[in-house]
Order: C-alpha cells, then structure tokens, then sequence
C-alpha cells in the first residue's frame, strides 16, 4: 500500500531497464528529506467484466490526453515458485517479448514504437504484469498483442539461453553489487522459514545457472490461461469498445485449468532473527522487519489499516517521529524509513531501516528505534500527527490520479490480491476511521521482539 | 524500503533527455507566459480534471555556480532551503505542509536548481501552500544546526560515491570529458570542499543566485489564469531583487583529449561510459542528432546498440546512449555495465556499431520508425501535470519558445535522411571519445 511506485521498483523486477529512470525520478522528492508517498483513491467509476474464459476486463476512463494504458495482470509470481526454480517466473515474462506463431522476434517493441507507444512488463512476489502506454487510437493494437502472447508464445532453445544470460546480468546489476539490496535478499531468507517469500523475485543465481528451456515453457502452460488473468484499461477509453476488442481477441482463448495452488502458512515466530552482510559499502545499514497481517478483508479488517497510519506517524514528512528525533535532534542517523506492506497474496510485513551517521553506531540507532517504538507502546499516538498522515493520504488519493499508466497500475494490484475494483474506496474511507488508540494496538501487538528479523549491512 | 543514498550525479537531464528526446506537440495545451512585476518569467498551463496544483520555481543556481574552493554549496542551499525561516523552524514547515497534503521537493543539476510544490488547488490548502512557498523562498534562515546534518549526509554520500563502480565511472567520465569548464566537477563537490563550506557560504550564494529577475515560475494545474498571476507575482516579491549577475565567467566546454580510462573496483560488473560533448540547449541540431540517437541506443528495446548487445549476445541487461543538452553542451553519453570478464567484447561491439552508425548514418527505413516514434509518442509524455511541469519548467529556464511544442510534429517531419547524416559527421565523431571502464584490470592483462 504504501508507496506503491516504490515497492514496484526495489521489490520487483523488470524486463528493461526503465525502472531505474523511475527510480531516480523518486530521488529528486528525497532531496528535502522524506515525503510520504500515499497511494489511495477516491470513489471511482472503473467498469468491469469477465468473458467466459475467465478473463476480467477492468476499465478507467480518463480523459485528459488522447492515450490509453494497456495492462495484462498474471497471478503468477515468485510465490508461486518451487524449490531449485527460483526465478522462472521472472524470466518468463523476458520471454514474452521474444516473439509468436505470428509476430516474429523483437517485433513486439517494434510495432509499440511504431505508434510513438511504449512497453514494458513487471514480475513482483504475487503477480506478473505487462503494460503498452500508448495513443488511445492504437487501443486495438495493444490488445491484439497482448492476446497473442497469452496463448502463442513461442519459446526457442536458443533464444531462452541469450535470455537467461541478460537475466543473469540483470541480477548482477541490482542484486549482487547492490550491497543493501544484497542485505534484503539475505534478510528474507531467514524472516520466512517456510513461505515462499524467502526467495527472491529474481531467483538465486545458481537457480538461473540451472534453469532449462522446458521449465520456462512449463510455466507458461501453467500460469498463462485467461481465467489467470486480467486486462486492465485506463485513460482515453470507451468500456464497451475495450470489452468488444477484448471479447474479439482475448475471448478466442481457451482457458486452462490452472495447477493447485497450496496455501503455504509461515510457521509462528519463536524469536529474534538476525542476519549479517558483510558489503561493498561504506555506510552501515540496518532494517528491521515484522511479521504483520496483509489486507484480506478489505470491510472488515482493520489492522492493516492502523499499521500503513503508523508508518505515516514514524516516517510520513521529515518531521515525523523517527526522522524528526533520529536524524534532526538526535543527530544519530543520516537517513531513516518505515514502511508496510500489506496489499499481498502471502503475509504481510512492516519494515524500519536506518542507517547511522558516522559519530554513531547501529547499536545506538537500534536503541533510539526501540525507545520510539516503546513510546509509541504506552503513550500512543496524538491526533495532530494521525490528522497529518491522514491529510496525506487524502491530497494522495488525488495526486495519484495524475499518471493513466497509475491508476490502472492501483487496479490491476488490487485484484491481483483478490480485492474487488470498487475496494479503493472503502479502503480510504476505513483508513479515515482509525483511531489513536487503534495505532497503538497494532504496535503492541506486532512491533515485538519475537516477531522481529533484523538485517544488517556492514562494510567490508 | 527507501533509497538510503542520493547517488546519481545527472539525474536531471537523463529525466529531461527523456522527456524531450520524444516529446512535444499538443496543440490542445492551454499555454501563456507572462513576466511578473519584480521581473520573473512565469509559465502557466491550466489543466482542470484534477483539483491541484504544480508549482515549481527554478533559479540558475546549479553547482556550475560553485566557488572553485567551495564546491558543494550550490547543493547544500537546496537542501537546507526548507530548514527554517524568521518565523518557523524545519518541524514547523513540514507539518504544515503535512497538514495540508502539500509535497515540496527540489531538483538539481549543473545548471539549475529547483523547488517544486504540489498542493491541492482548493482555497485553503493553495493558499497555505503558497504563502509558506514565498516565505522559504524569500528568507530562510539556514540554521547551522541543518547545515551541520546537511554537510555530514553529503560527506556520507560523497564517500560511498567513492567505491560504488556506476558513481566512480559518472565522475570519472565528467572529469574527462569537461576538464577544467565546471560541467567537470561532482554537483556533491569534494570531500575537502564541503567540509570547509560554511552558514555564510550558503548566504552568499543564495543571495547571488537565488533573485526574482532570474526565477523562472512555472505553474500547472486547476486554478483560473487570475489565480496563477496572483501566486506568481507573490511569489516574485517574497523572492526579491537581486543585482549580482547570474551568468558565470566561463565560456563552452572545449574539446579534450579522449582515450581509455580503465579503474579497477571488486564488483561482478563492469561500468561503462562512453561518449563526447554533444549538444546545448536550442542547438540546431537537436532534432537531427536525437532522432539518430533514438535509432543508435534511445530507443531501448527498439535500438541498434541494444538488439546486439542484449538480444543477440546476452551481454547487458541494458544499453542506453542518450544527450543532456544543458546551457553549454551537455555530454553524449553511451552506458552498460556488464560482467567483467566479458567487458572489452561488449566496448569493441559498441564502438564497432556506434562508428558505423556515425559514418553510414541510418537507413531511410530506421528514419522513419523514429520519427514515427517522436511524433506518436508527444501525448505520452506530456500527459500529466507532472511532466507538463518539467517539460515547460524547462522552456522558461533555457528561453526555448513556447510554442515549440505546437511545431514539433511538422519540424520532425521535415527533418531528411541527409540532414542526419550531416550532423552525425559533424557532430558525433567517436575517434576521440572518452571510454571509461570501471571494473577490469587494463586490456590485455588477466
């Protein structure tokens, strides 16, 4: 939930490269220190339906500027994944690109860019996402494409080993030299025992190194039906049109019976964890991490509601509670976060990190952190600060509304949670609801020390 | 999580290259400039589905401003502007700001430095915002106790910028490519340098920089044009008058000496840069030179540098070539990183392509995907506030014309295969570009 744009960049990973453009465009709001990045909505007219293979079509008109964002949702991601095949989801979605029965290799991007559009694909924990931004005349073109890769990819030996190998590289890139990206991928594999989510999105290297042609053409057998889907349509759009162009291209496709899936619980916390990297760097870093509940219940549920507030309370404007007393007056950190992240198919997790200013120690941050955190425990939060995060969240609902390929971004990840399109605003208006004393409840209840993994990045 | 370092050094124009290296038409855009009392360019562009407001003021303060004995500051202004005015201390600002919704946020290069707001465009919060905007703009009080924090992070940045190979090859390649012309220097300065800057180095320089004639406003969003006048012209009071000239001492970059530069760092890939001084702002050769670029490594996926490189050889997860045209000439730039050991094939595939493209120039055929490309691809990326924002912010800060944007499509179009050619031999000669690579040990050694 929180930070959506965020998240989507440091926890999940891409076919190209665009989402370090991303990424350092979120820099530029850092310079004057933290800004909460809220992403909930409004009520809003969003048209849905689903063909008889199972598809939904999930459609947002917005008409400011003569384009459309065409995005294909797959409930397929890393926690879907079984041991010795970390990864494969991941690079299945670089296959996609690689051509079908009827569009030959690296066509696809071609015939995008041919229009002036652009394209690109996402793999996260819980889902696998495609998406062409594009003048809403080309709406046609998108689709067709789309609708043939759901059913005719053609994966070649050949090709699937370049295509590791710039997977491989991929990795290198943002994992292997990246040290506190190291350190998360460490952390998560002792914060889960037994959850999938132990491993990472991109898989472990020596997974890639052993991954065959036919794995990646299994997964696409597996995964890749219409009633594992969702075509999502947000911007210059008429619903009717889309849902005939989807009908006409999409509704030919037939639907698979989708393999079991098992719900795999995370064995209960018997303690602290704590995991050490040793990396590149020269800037200790440390994150702590707590089992939390995801969002499952979107009417009744409240917890999670008061665990994305009380990351706003910790670390929602540069005068919140942790940046304020950490690096203002305490002088003990030069850089400070609190996030939760609840909108998932396996459990949720909220997370602090820090990192020390050279005249202190890890040790003495960890403390300050637990001291707020106590704080937090007995005396609980004041209005003034939760009216503050709730302020943003309302002005967030709006600003969010200001990227096309956004909005259908938000709705393509609520249903890829199993949440209904008309569940955004419900969710602002419970987040409106939560109280001081809910807040406090939440960090009672979860923020303890045996529910607690801690990651730490050391220089070499 | 959240980014723990601000690393990149050229942020800004790979953003604006992007913006612009496809953009621009829409003749739908309501557009008007104006200049205030107090001598601020204003730019103004009313969009009205979304009830809020983008503002950002931008001011020729980037590091190329820098005291040669106190590079840095030019950045550490920016990031103290908000710690403080007479009235208010950085708790108070922030939850002011919080209280309403508002963001603020800053961005910087070698040119410029900005502060941009967004706030939603109902009375009170517009209202709160703005006068609070004009109240940092006009007199903040840099408080040593931020400076104090400011200076430590930026050393904490500074040193971690040492050893991470993609920030050891950006420096490197700047040095080599500007030498001694202040495009050369880290926009974070030195650690020698920032160590010394001290309250009243950052005062000087904001009341040498920070001054209405040289403000360029722009404003985006749902507020009637009275509205904006209104805002613009507080705006330009609260900042005040300035006499001190805004144009530096320094003249173009020259042309260096190129060469490979080899530094050795223990990570699995190697960081390359690649490139030479490539165009200013309003250079008549933009078009022709990015439309080239577009079909060399601009056009991800689609790009000449990229079908062989990743597609073909597996040997990059990316590879990108791009311009940053700044008010001097911004550098061309050719980057991948790549495991080491397969470094010097992919730098040799590179050059083998790129002085190929440069002699030959792209067929009629790739000409005429790119201009497909730019033409198509004008309403994406300006459909939003937020990208009408950078992109008009950008206008009024190089004096490019407004209406650029409404001639975009028939200038493109225009532009003929042997035009391309031309420029790219005039141009883009790569026989004397830089090449750095941050990895391996030198050519030839194992």
């Amino acid at each position: 939930m929180k930070g959506s744009n965020v998240s989507m960049n440091s926890r999940s990973v891409s076919r190209f490269n665009l989402a370090q453009f991303w990424f350092y465009s979120l820099g530029y709001l850092w310079l004057f220190g933290q800004l909460c990045s809220v992403g909930v909505i409004q009520a809003e007219q969003i048209t849905s339906t689903k063909l008889e293979n199972g598809l939904e079509i999930l459609v947002k008109v917005d008409r400011r500027a003569p384009v459309a964002a065409v995005m294909v949702w797959y409930r397929a991601g890393s926690i879907d994944e079984v041991t010795g095949k970390t990864g494969v989801a991941h690079v299945l979605e670089h296959m996609m690109f690689q051509g079908t029965k009827t569009i030959p290799k690296g066509e696809f991007a071609k015939k995008i860019a041919s229009v002036g559009g652009r394209s690109n694909a996402f793999t996260s924990s819980d889902y696998t996402g495609y998406f062409e931004e594009l003048h809403s005349d080309e709406l046609e073109m998108a689709i067709r494409l789309e609708a043939d890769r759901m059913s005719n990819l053609i994966i070649t030996e050949e090709d699937f080993e370049t295509e590791v190998k710039v997977v491989m590289e991929e990795r290198r890139q943002r994992v292997d030299d990246n040290p506190s990206a190291l350190m998360m991928e460490r952390m998560s594999a002792v914060m889960y025992v037994a959850h999938p989510y132990r491993n990472p999105i991109i898989g472990w290297m020596n997974d890639l190194e052993n991954l065959t042609v036919d794995d990646a053409v299994a997964w696409y057998q597996d995964w890749y039906s219409p009633s594992n889907a969702a075509l999502v349509v947000s911007g210059d759009v008429d619903p009717a049109e889309v849902i005939r162009l989807a009908s006409k291209y999409f509704g030919v496709i037939a639907s698979k019976e989708l393999p079991t899936r098992r719900y795999q619980s995370e064995p209960r916390a018997l303690g602290e964890k704590r995991v050490t990297v040793k990396g590149s760097t020269t800037i200790p870093t440390q994150s702590v991490g707590y089992r939390v509940p995801r969002l499952e219940n979107h009417v009744a549920d409240w917890e999670p509601y008061a665990l994305y507030l009380l990351a706003g309370v910790l670390d929602g404007y540069s005068a919140a509670r942790l940046p304020r007393s950490l690096i203002n007056e305490k002088r003990i950190a030069v850089s400070v976060s609190a996030s939760y992240d609840g909108l998932k198919r396996g459990p949720g997790g909220f997370y602090v990190g820090f990192s020390p200013s050279p005249n202190a120690s890890l040790e003495m941050v960890e403390q300050a952190w637990r001291e707020e955190l106590m704080a937090i425990q007995s005396e609980g939060v004041t209005n003034d600060e939760l009216d503050r995060v709730k302020a943003q969240v309302i002005a967030g609902q709006v600003y969010s509304e200001d990227s096309v390929l956004g909005q259908a971004s938000r709705i393509g990840r609520m249903w890829s949670v199993g949440l209904p399109e008309t569940a955004s605003a419900t969710i602002n208006e419970k987040l409106k609801e939560i109280t001081p004393d809910q807040v406090k409840q939440v960090a009672i209840k979860y923020l303890n020390e045996d529910n607690m993994t801690v990651g730490v990045l050391l220089p070499q | 999580m959240k980014k723990f370092l601000r690393l990149p050094l050229f942020v800004r124009s790979v953003i604006v290259l992007a913006l612009f290296s496809s953009t621009l038409v829409l003749g739908a855009v309501d557009k008007e400039s104006w200049v205030t009392a107090a001598g601020s360019k204003v730019i103004y562009v009313q969009t009205d589905v979304l009830p809020m407001v983008d503002i950002s003021v931008d001011f020729p303060a980037g590091s190329v401003f820098d005291p040669v004995a106190k590079q840095g500051v030019a950045r550490m202004v920016l990031g103290t502007l908000d710690k403080g005015t007479d009235t208010k201390d950085e708790n108070q600002i922030s939850e002011l700001f919080a209280s309403i919704g508002t963001q603020l946020g800053g961005s910087f290069d070698f040119d410029r430095s900005g502060v941009t707001m967004r706030s939603l465009s109902y009375k009170k919060e517009l209202d709160e915002s703005v006068e609070l905007l004009s109240e940092i703009l006009g007199g903040p009080s840099f408080p040593e106790i931020a400076i104090d924090r400011e200076r430590e992070s930026i050393l904490t940045s500074i040193r971690e910028m040492e050893i991470r190979p993609g920030s050891v090859a950006a420096k490197l390649f700047i040095s080599k490519i500007y030498g001694e012309h202040p495009y050369g220097n880290s926009t974070y300065g030195t650690k020698e340098t920032v160590s010394t800057i001290t309250r009243e180095d950052l005062l000087e320089f904001y009341k040498q920089h920070f001054f209405s004639e040289g403000a360029v406003i722009t404003i985006v969003g749902d507020i009637p044009k009275a509205a904006a006048k209104e805002i613009s012209e507080k705006l330009s009071l609260a900042i005040g008058s300035r006499t001190a000239p805004f144009v530096g001492e320094f003249s173009n970059v020259s042309s260096l000496p190129g060469g490979e530069f080899v530094v050795e760092n223990p990570a699995s890939q190697a960081h390359v840069r690649i490139g030479i001084p490539g165009i200013q702002r309003g250079d008549p050769d933009y078009l022709a030179l990015t439309l080239a670029n577009q079909i060399l490594g601009g056009g991800g996926m689609t790009s000449l540098l990229n079908d062989e490189l990743r597609e073909k050889r597996g040997l990059t997860y990316g590879v990108y070539s791009y311009f940053s045209p700044l008010k001097f000439s911004g550098a061309f730039v050719i980057s991948f990183t790549t495991k080491k050991d397969q470094v010097w094939e992919a730098v040799d595939v590179t050059m083998e392509i790129a002085n190929k493209f440069v002699e030959k120039g792209p067929t009629e055929q790739e000409l005429v995907a790119a201009k497909k490309y730019f033409i198509g691809a004008f309403a994406l990326n300006v459909d939003s506030n937020a990208e009408l924002l950078d992109y008009f912010s950008t206008v009024g800060f190089y004096n490019l014309p407004l209406d650029y944007i409404d001639t975009f499509k028939q200038r493109v179009e225009q532009i003929t295969l042997d035009e391309v050619r031309d420029a790219l031999k005039r141009r883009m000669d790569l026989s004397n570009a830089v090449k750095v690579i941050v990895g391996p040990k030198p050519r030839g050694s194992n």
